[in-house]
C-alpha cells in the first residue's frame, strides 16, 4: 500500500487512510485516474461476501467526513469532505449490492470492460422476455415464470461465488455477472417498472 | 429529460415488429444484447438473391430509445440491397432520433443487430469474405 503525505500538517500515512492520523484533517480523494478500491475505502479485503459490520463501519466513517461537521472549515478542507463523503457513498452502495460487489471485485482484479454474451444465452433472454410478455397478456403464469428467473438468477450468484473463489476464469465470471443485468430488468418487468425511455 | 418526438413516435408506434423463419435461407437474423442495461434486441431481414432487402422485422426488449433505434433501422434498410446497409451508423441513428448521450449505446446496439443480420445471411449463402470485416466489434453474435 502507497503512503502520502497530509497535504494539512505533512505526516506521512497511508494513502487509503480519509483522515490524517496526526492531525485529523480530511485528505483528499485520490487522483481520478487511479483504480479506486472501494473495499480499502471502508477498511475492508476485496471479497465476495458483503464484509462483516460494514453499516456500522460506513456510519462512523460517515459522521467523521460529513460536510456539515466541516461549515466552518477552510474551502480546501470543505472540499475535501464532500468529495471523500461521494466516493464514500459510492463505494458503501456498491458493497452492499451482491452483483455490484463482485462486479468490483472483478475489476480489482483487472477484468474490464463489457463481457461478450454467448449467444444460447442472448437466445434464452429473448424467448423469456417473450414468454414473459404472453403471459402478461393473457394474465397468467407471470409469477410462475420469476419465480423461474429469481432461481436461475441465484444459482448464477452461486456459481460465480464459486469460480471466484477456486480462482477460476475470471472473464468467465464477468459473463456471469452480466447475467444478472438481464435477470434483474426482467424482474422489473415482472414487477412494472418500466425502463425509462 | 427531453427525447425526441421521433423517438416517441417509434416508441409507441414501432414499424416492423415481428419474427421471421429464422431458418429461411434468405433469412439473415442479428441477436445483440447490451449488457450494461439488460437490453435485448433481434434483427431479421428477408434478402432477395439479388442482395436486396426486401423486409425487416424486429424485436427488442429495452428501454424507448432502444425500441426506436432498431424500429428506425428496419424503416431504414428496407428496399436497400446488403451493401448499402452495411454502412449505416449509430451515429446516423443516434442524429435522427436525437438520442441523448446516455442512450448513444441503443444506437450502437441496433448497427450491430443490422451488421449480425446480415453477416448471419452471408454465412448461410456462403458469401463470407473476411469475417473479421463483417464483425461488428464486441456485441456480434451469429444467429
Amino acid at each position: 500500500m502507497s503512503a502520502r503525505k497530509c497535504w494539512s500538517c505533512g505526516h506521512e500515512h497511508a494513502a487509503a487512510e480519509v483522515i490524517c492520523p496526526a492531525c485529523g484533517k480530511v485528505q483528499p480523494p485520490p487522483p481520478a485516474e487511479t483504480a479506486l478500491d472501494k473495499f480499502a475505502l471502508l477498511g475492508f479485503a476485496p471479497s465476495f461476501d458483503e464484509p462483516e459490520a460494514v453499516d456500522d463501519k460506513f456510519r462512523t466513517l460517515s459522521r467523521k467526513l460529513h460536510p456539515d461537521r466541516f461549515v466552518r472549515a477552510p474551502a480546501q478542507e470543505r472540499r475535501y469532505s464532500l468529495e471523500q463523503t461521494t466516493l464514500l457513498n459510492d463505494a458503501y452502495k456498491t458493497l452492499k449490492d451482491p452483483v455490484r460487489r463482485a462486479e468490483h471485485l472483478l475489476s480489482l482484479r483487472g477484468v474490464r470492460g463489457d463481457p461478450k454474451m454467448s449467444p444460447q444465452f442472448l437466445e434464452e433472454t429473448m424467448e423469456d422476455r417473450e414468454k414473459l410478455l404472453e403471459a402478461k397478456m393473457s394474465g397468467n403464469g407471470v409469477e410462475e415464470l420469476a419465480r423461474g428467473v429469481r432461481e436461475k438468477r441465484d444459482s448464477t450468484l452461486a456459481e460465480v461465488r464459486a469460480l471466484v473463489a477456486r480462482g477460476g476464469d475470471l472473464a468467465q465470471a464477468a459473463e456471469l455477472l452480466a447475467r444478472m443485468r438481464y435477470y434483474a430488468r426482467y424482474l422489473d418487468e415482472v414487477e412494472g417498472r418500466t425502463a425509462e425511455i | 429529460m427531453a427525447y425526441g418526438d421521433k423517438v416517441l413516435d417509434h416508441y409507441e408506434n414501432p414499424r416492423n415488429v415481428g419474427t421471421m423463419d429464422k431458418n429461411d435461407p434468405n433469412v439473415g437474423t442479428g441477436l445483440v444484447g447490451a449488457p450494461a442495461c439488460g437490453d435485448v434486441m433481434r434483427l431479421q431481414v428477408k434478402i432477395s438473391d439479388d442482395g436486396k432487402i426486401e423486409d425487416a422485422k424486429f424485436k427488442t426488449f429495452g428501454c424507448g430509445s432502444a425500441i426506436a433505434s432498431s424500429s428506425l433501422v428496419t424503416e431504414w434498410v428496407k428496399g436497400k440491397n446488403v451493401d448499402e446497409a452495411l454502412t449505416i451508423k449509430n451515429t446516423q441513428i443516434a442524429k435522427e432520433l436525437a438520442l441523448p448521450p446516455v442512450k448513444i449505446h441503443c444506437s450502437v446496439l441496433a448497427e450491430d443487430a443490422i451488421k449480425a443480420a446480415i453477416a448471419d445471411w452471408k454465412k448461410k449463402k456462403g458469401l463470407t469474405e473476411q469475417p473479421a470485416a463483417a464483425a461488428p466489434k464486441e456485441k456480434r453474435v451469429d444467429g
